[in-house]
């Protein structure tokens, strides 16, 4: 068996251990938390209540409700993003200004666009509405992935399928079968995000098992019907990750994750370049311009002068960008640690960390709630448990980010500064950090943006007299203030909208 | 003085034992190359001295000072700077930072700049790692690696992936350096040409053991046996009887200066100190000739028909293309005495 490498001195590696197992453990436990809530209090609870709760017909239609939504969603959105990510790479120029453009639509927060979709259908309600507006939010979802699949394709396969003298059609099918990795990735991520929305269902008056909950918590607090809810939602997204996982391990995604696909600019006919065109215009419009231009029609601009606004940014960005930091520093730590100790725990982490991307916000405010009031009370309602459950719910996208960037940074970087004698502490601060700073600024800025636009969890864990600009614009648009609310919609539009550009432009690898 | 001492080093991936036994010293000044196939252990060795592999067993003493053994002392306290097979430059840093950042004094910028003349990349300076070619980076690390100020250099695979004409220029350039500076270092490679030209003494690693130390000079003249002499590419071992100071074999006779105390022996005759004429009186026959082109020279593949059924097949080098068509009867010449090993 290889040795571990340990390169600490004994009394650095002795302090660096104990930080690196108690990061670990903690930030594990903070994103664990959420799941061992749930099964803690129904395990705790009267089990018949649970039972009738599961069994109820309310509770019944309610996942059926969610699932088909979903479902729909996911459809929907993934072949939008498909053929978005055909024809965006089609496109000779502005190939670079519609990629931004249609990803933008990820940094916008959904109950923004469902406003927008009610301020020029007031009367909209039902599955109908939700499901297009949860396409518009999601397909950037699919669109990326396969975007990037496409773009890290062998020139060379195209040529290939010209000496063969394949039709554009059978190319696109051919094509199509080497992508099945990121279709899945992304259209599951769209499955779970459409599953843990609440904003958009409340907004368009769809009932799911997000808005079941949450309702049910407001009338009788995080107790056993809540969870029971809960504990649904946690299963159905455990089944679809699984699913995820069982078709990779059955091989049979695994075609695309060997096989690189490829793209090139290879001409298309006119006709096929005004659709494309005219399909990315479209979106781009709906999805991203539409919202920006009706709240700013809308937008009652009187509001900022308002010090409710101030109050607003400066809570906005106060957690987002305390949590965020938090989140950077301690992901940057556990996986510098990792590079010194390779253990196999840190790439279980990054798995699993993936993987808690499907415990919904509603189900961590829930959990924090029945936690902290019931164990920590000093800590309810307190700016820590809020920036503890942000930690909790965006650790895994920081963390993940930054690790897949890590992973291509060569090893023999830290190894270099250490035989060239570097201490660890200037390894750290003059080798790493500096090798991570473009995944670094996109790690901070998502986990920002993720954070600035999250609704359920500010909504149910927000001190007392604090309100952040989702929480402002929730409480005018849930009081049918929509020109008030259309104001903080734009703050929620042009804030995470400009910092995920910056995000999106500066992305590369190392 | 030893800068470097290893004795019985072992080391095992699994099953398979990598390392077996390695034994050698490095004196100051002394630049020390070790060759060896691809797989055999190579950078494992070099990454064993180095502290970031630990050993199965044995010790390693660098400027007399136990560094693996009982005592285990990590990289960054063991004086030796490291360059990587891929240069290893900090991306994000220009030149001048890379190699600044080793030095400790407070004047890093303009000590960095000196290693940087040295190296004869000092115009390079504000450029960054992606914007050099392979040589230039290497000549980059290797001034990092002066900069340090360690005891011992380790490189690994230096001169890999780098053109041909740039190789041998960053070859000279880097052992004038290194010997106008008495630095000791130890180099990995698996290609032959590198390691006859560039160090004092050459170490032969074959199949986890140290087959052969010496001058290159010396190991290519009298490899210690047969497979070592493959190693370094000599093509041409024909078996032979000894008697009253001759070998007999099947492309001729030739005499010997020694008489070997057994019978059956094979020859080793370099492809470059035989030759081969035109002898209507021969028994060997050329059945077919294949002829490869160097530029500085032919390698000649003569397929042999010896008394019209024995098949042969000998190398030679030269620097004209062979003018003897296929059926001439030939016969060859050797420069130098041929090496003899035991059947």
């Amino acid at each position: 068996m290889m040795q571990t490498i340990t390169v600490f001195p004994s009394h650095v590696k002795t302090f660096f251990n104990k930080l690196w197992w108690i990061l670990l453990i903690a930030f594990s436990l903070l994103v664990l938390m959420p799941l061992g809530a749930v099964l803690l209090e129904l395990a705790l609870s009267n089990l018949s209540i649970v039972k009738t709760e599961l069994l109820s017909k309310d509770t019944v239609k309610i996942l059926y409700n969610s699932i088909e939504l979903s479902i729909f969603v996911t459809v929907g959105a993934a072949f939008l993003g498909i053929i978005l990510a055909f024809f965006v790479l089609k496109m000779s120029s502005l190939n670079k200004f519609f990629t931004i453009a249609l990803a933008l639509p990820l940094a916008i927060p959904d109950f923004v666009m469902a406003l927008s979709f009610l301020l020029l259908f007031p009367k909209a309600q039902g599955i109908l509405p939700a499901s297009l507006v949860m396409i518009c939010a999601t397909y950037p979802l699919v669109f990326l992935p396969v975007r990037n699949a496409l773009m890290a394709q062998d020139a060379n396969l195209i040529d290939i399928y010209k000496v063969f003298n394949l039709s554009n059609k059978r190319i696109f099918l051919t094509q199509l079968s080497y992508l099945k990795q990121a279709i899945a990735s992304g259209a599951i991520l769209v499955f779970l995000a459409s599953l843990s929305e609440y904003g958009t269902y409340a907004l368009l008056g769809y009932q799911t098992l997000t808005t079941y909950a949450y309702s049910i918590f407001r009338i009788a607090g995080a107790g056993n019907q809540a969870f029971a809810v809960s504990l649904v939602i946690v299963i159905v997204g455990i089944i679809i990750t699984l699913l995820k996982v069982l078709l990779v391990k059955s091989q049979l995604l695994s075609l695309s994750a060997q096989v690189s696909v490829a793209h090139s600019h290879q001409s298309i006919p006119t006709s096929m370049k005004i659709i494309a065109a005219a399909l990315l215009s479209i979106t781009t419009g709906i999805c991203l311009l539409y919202p920006l231009v009706i709240s700013l029609i809308n937008a009652n601009f009187n509001a900022i002068l308002n010090s409710e606004t101030y109050r607003s940014i400066f809570y906005s960005l106060f957690y987002a960008g305390v949590s965020s930091v938090v989140i950077v520093i301690a992901s940057l730590v556990i996986i510098f640690t990792s590079y010194l100790r390779p253990l196999r725990v840190i790439k279980y982490l990054a798995q699993f960390s993936v993987a808690t991307l499907s415990i919904p916000a509603i189900i961590i405010g829930i959990s924090y709630t029945y936690i902290f009031s019931h164990y920590l009370p000093w800590f309810y309602l307190n700016p820590i448990t809020l920036i503890a459950s942000y930690v909790a719910m965006f650790f895994p996208l920081g963390f993940s980010t930054l690790y897949s960037y890590a992973q291509q940074l060569p090893k023999e970087l830290v190894e270099c500064a250490l035989t060239h004698k570097l201490n660890i502490v200037k390894t750290f601060l003059r080798v790493f950090i500096p090798e991570m700073i473009p995944s670094l600024a996109t790690a901070t800025l998502l986990s920002f943006v993720s954070i600035i636009t999250e609704l359920i969890l500010t909504l149910i864990l927000i001190p007392t007299g604090q309100t952040t600009l989702a929480t402002t614009f929730w409480n005018y648009a849930s009081n049918f203030d929509f020109h008030q609310a259309a104001f903080y919609s734009l703050m929620l539009i042009i804030i995470p909208s400009a910092l995920f550009s910056i995000a999106l432009v500066y992305q590369r690898a190392p | 003085m030893n800068v470097l001492s290893i004795k019985s080093l072992k080391k095992s991936f699994g099953n398979q034992q990598v390392l077996k036994e390695i034994t050698f010293d490095v004196l100051k000044g002394q630049l020390l190359a070790i060759v060896g196939p691809s797989g055999v252990g190579k950078t494992t060795l070099l990454r064993i001295i180095a502290g970031l592999e630990r050993p199965d067993s044995g010790t390693i003493l660098i400027n007399n000072i136990e560094v693996e053994g009982k005592n285990f002392i990590k990289p960054q306290k063991r004086n030796i700077s490291y360059v990587f097979q891929n240069a290893a430059l900090f991306p994000s840093q220009n030149v001048l930072n890379n190699v600044a950042m080793v030095i400790k004094s407070k004047q890093k910028n303009k000590l960095a700049k000196t290693y940087l003349e040295l190296l004869k990349i000092e115009h390079k300076a504000k450029k960054y790692p992606f914007e050099l070619s392979g040589g230039e980076q290497k000549r980059v690390a290797i001034a990092r690696a002066l900069a340090a100020e360690p005891n011992l250099i380790l490189m690994d695979e230096p001169f890999a992936s780098i053109d041909e004409s740039s190789r041998q220029s960053i070859r000279s350039d880097i052992k004038e350096v290194f010997k106008s500076l008495n630095i000791s270092a130890v180099m990995v490679t698996h290609d032959i040409d590198e390691a006859l030209s560039f160090p004092d003494v050459l170490a032969v690693l074959l199949d986890g053991t140290i087959e052969q130390t010496g001058s290159p000079f010396d190991i290519y003249k009298n490899p210690k046996n047969i497979k070592v002499a493959k190693f370094l590419g000599h093509r041409n071992f024909i078996k032979a009887t000894i008697k009253d100071h001759k070998a007999i074999s099947a492309i001729g006779e030739f005499a010997l200066k020694y008489n070997p105390n057994y019978q059956q022996a094979i020859l080793l005759i370099p492809a470059e100190d035989i030759s081969v004429l035109p002898d209507p009186t021969s028994n060997i026959v050329v059945k077919e000739i294949k002829a490869n082109y160097f530029g500085h020279d032919w390698l000649i593949e003569l397929n042999l028909l010896v008394d019209s059924n024995f098949i042969h097949t000998i190398y030679l080098r030269s620097s004209n293309q062979l003018t003897i068509p296929t059926g001439t009867q030939v016969k060859f010449l050797l420069k130098e005495q041929p090496k003899i090993y035991e059947a």
